[in-house]
């Protein structure tokens, strides 16, 4: 190679060329890790708050699909071009990393949150609601019988707001 | 509830909600939230076990904690109606509870 502009060789261009391809695997493994992650942390630190993202994850499952998808691929890469014994264990254990959080992510939403217990004994429609009295937020009591004559919506947290 | 709680007023009824945290951390979201409603404390979860809606042991902390619920209960002190979800992430939504309400009159 004499002249310095590499650019106009088509020899030099071919040996650049493979080194750039090697990069997406890799690329595409890191990526796909990140965004599980993103997907994945997301949805309890922030999309939890909305009732529209929460209770079916709209948004979250999309991302973390993408992340495993992008995660499969770029790790399948590594693993059938890669070319060091250490890399490859690295992205199939990146990889399986990717399927454990996706799979936690999955649980929890489709199956862990519908583990309730059954309420049978909860009052009926056209029962008396049993009575009480508690403090509210300014110390001071409440006592249910005590709004007798008005409408009362008493709702149960689940203790963690 | 927040985003409704005109609309719940409007139609003379009042909120009360228990849970189990204690009364200075219920004051503190309800200034940090600009809640208009009552939040009661249940500390012991005596009144949500009194409802059946206890929870045993599924607090972060080990503790018991609720089952998330709602009740519309009439002047004469009686349920009129219930929302229990099947799923803990899901809460009973805030404009189901206007239209049960309106219903009522």
């Amino acid at each position: 190679m004499n002249s310095p502009n590499h650019a106009g060789d088509p020899a030099a261009r071919e040996a650049v060329a493979p080194v750039s391809a090697a990069q997406w695997p890799k690329r595409a493994a890191w990526a796909g890790l990140l965004i599980t992650l993103v997907g994945f942390l997301s949805y309890f630190l922030y999309f939890y708050q909305f009732p529209a993202t929460r209770d079916f994850p709209i948004v979250n499952l999309p991302i973390v699909t993408l992340g495993v998808m992008l995660s499969a691929a770029g790790c399948w890469g590594v693993l059938r071009h890669g070319r060091h014994a250490l890399r490859k264990a690295v992205a199939g254990l990146g990889f399986l990393f990717v399927l454990g959080v996706a799979g936690l992510f999955i649980f929890y939403v489709f199956d862990y949150s519908y583990r309730l217990p059954e309420a049978a004994a909860a009052p009926a429609i056209e029962t008396a609601a049993p009575d009480f009295t508690l403090q509210d937020q300014h110390g001071e009591e409440v006592t249910l019988s005590a709004h007798r004559g008005q409408k009362v919506v008493v709702e149960f947290y689940r203790g963690n707001w | 509830m927040q985003s409704r709680i005109d609309e719940i007023h409007a139609a003379g009824a009042i909120v009360l909600a228990i849970c189990r945290d204690p009364v200075e951390d219920n004051a503190r979201t309800a200034e940090n939230l600009g809640l208009e409603f009552s939040i009661l404390s249940d500390p012991e979860m005596k009144v949500t076990a009194s409802y059946d809606l206890l929870h045993p042991e599924a607090s972060i902390d080990g503790g018991d904690i609720a089952r998330p619920a709602v009740f519309i209960i009439d002047g004469e002190g009686k349920v009129r109606w219930r929302a229990l979800t099947d799923n803990w992430r899901v809460r009973v939504r805030p404009e189901a509870i206007v239209e049960q309400l309106k219903a009522m009159e």
